[in-house]
């Protein structure tokens, strides 16, 4: 009986992930792409890494990585061609995807985090790194809408996603794995009303891909960051 | 009491030395300008005041003037906390209007640079209306930094 009930659960718990990741494929919309709208980083073939990314080897990957994507970056766009590379990431169960050349590093989630009063919800903490004071952003939180966050099983933070040249810091279950996906099998989201940090979705890999720029500009503004 | 000044030479116009009570909330550590700290006392009972502010604990006689005590565990959006023997009541001044704030322990008297403080990125998106108005970083620690004008609603010292 109780058995039954959790086997309920589980798989109410996995229709409202796979209705939200499909809600996401539907906002992600089809055909021409907008790539201005997005922030990608354009590698070509010949920086095409797909390294094993393992716990304790994230930091120097990313440092080792960053010069180059960011020198990629402002080669000239050729979307059709163009590779993307991304990390793909673990969030209570919904796999999510950053683009390198966005990713400024990743750390194991600290010992403790400085918890500093008077901020939004969104907020975990002020994290201590290289001297810097690095606020942490509870990912979860904002990716979830409020409806489903109830049903949502939480998971430990393990890693911390670091963006905008280390300002902010992304509270996130854990990293799997770089791969290189092509542009074009990226659905890029064209207008976005809503959730401005979702730059669109990966289908072969079923994750969503995140907009850190974008994402920086609301958490610098305080925005309430639609959820929905 | 702990004195940190290190550096006698360094201009004290540019960067200038300030003094700041710290105490502890929840195993974080804060600080309020020596300027606006009148005396620091142990917990006694507060009277409460039918009718006033959720974040107002209620009244203490202080040699004989009323002072308002403040839930700063409450303002702070932290639990709440059974009073013990380290919690105290730091009596601040603040627009001529003299009020006390609870706090969980009251730990020393710390002499900071300014270009020790550093503001913290703004998650409020609400500038004005941040009490936190910076933290500093020593030994590994940080001091989050109070901005005592802004903590206070004008309707809890009224």
């Amino acid at each position: 009986m109780i058995g039954e009930r959790r086997q309920q659960g589980l798989a109410a718990e996995k229709q409202a992930l796979d209705l939200y990741l499909d809600s996401l494929y539907d906002d992600a919309g089809t055909g021409e792409e907008d790539l201005s709208s997005a922030v990608v980083s354009l590698v070509p073939e010949s920086a095409k890494i797909v390294p094993d990314v393992s716990a304790g080897e994230m930091e120097p990957l990313v440092g080792e990585l960053q010069p180059r994507l960011r020198q990629e970056a402002d080669a000239p766009s050729r979307p059709e061609q163009d590779l993307l590379q991304v990390l793909l990431f673990n969030l209570s169960g919904l796999k999510m995807a950053i683009s390198m050349a966005e990713l400024d590093g990743v750390v194991d989630w600290p010992e403790r985090l400085v918890s500093v009063p008077d901020n939004m919800p969104l907020y975990v903490g002020l994290l201590q790194e290289s001297g810097r004071q690095i606020p942490v952003i509870d990912l979860a939180r904002l990716i979830f809408p409020a409806r489903l966050r109830a049903q949502q099983k939480s998971s430990a933070c393990e890693r911390i996603l670091l963006i905008g040249n280390r300002r902010w810091g992304l509270a996130c279950s854990g990293v799997a794995e770089v791969v290189t996906v092509e542009s074009s099998a990226v659905n890029w989201r064209r207008e976005r009303t809503t959730r401005k940090w979702l730059a669109g979705t990966i289908g072969s890999h079923g994750s969503a891909l995140l907009d850190a720029a974008a994402l920086e500009r609301l958490l610098q503004q305080g925005n309430e960051l639609v959820c929905g | 009491m702990e004195y940190a000044v290190e550096d006698d030479s360094l201009d004290e116009v540019n960067d200038p030395l300030t003094q700041w009570v710290t105490f502890f909330l929840e195993n974080e550590k804060y600080g309020v300008p020596v300027s606006q700290v009148m005396e620091v006392l142990r917990f006694t009972e507060i009277t409460p005041v039918p009718g006033a502010p959720d974040a107002v604990m209620g009244i203490i006689n202080l040699r004989g003037n009323v002072v308002t005590v403040l839930d700063t565990r409450k303002k702070f959006g932290l639990s709440s906390r059974v009073p013990d023997d380290s919690t105290r009541i730091v009596v601040t001044t603040i627009n001529e209007h003299v009020i006390g704030i609870l706090v969980d322990n009251v730990s020393d008297v710390m002499w900071l640079r300014a270009s020790e403080m550093e503001t913290t990125p703004s998650t409020n998106g609400e500038e004005n209306a941040k009490f936190i108005q910076g933290v500093a970083s020593r030994d590994g620690d940080l001091l989050i930094l109070v901005d005592l004008l802004k903590l206070f609603a004008e309707n809890e010292w009224k």
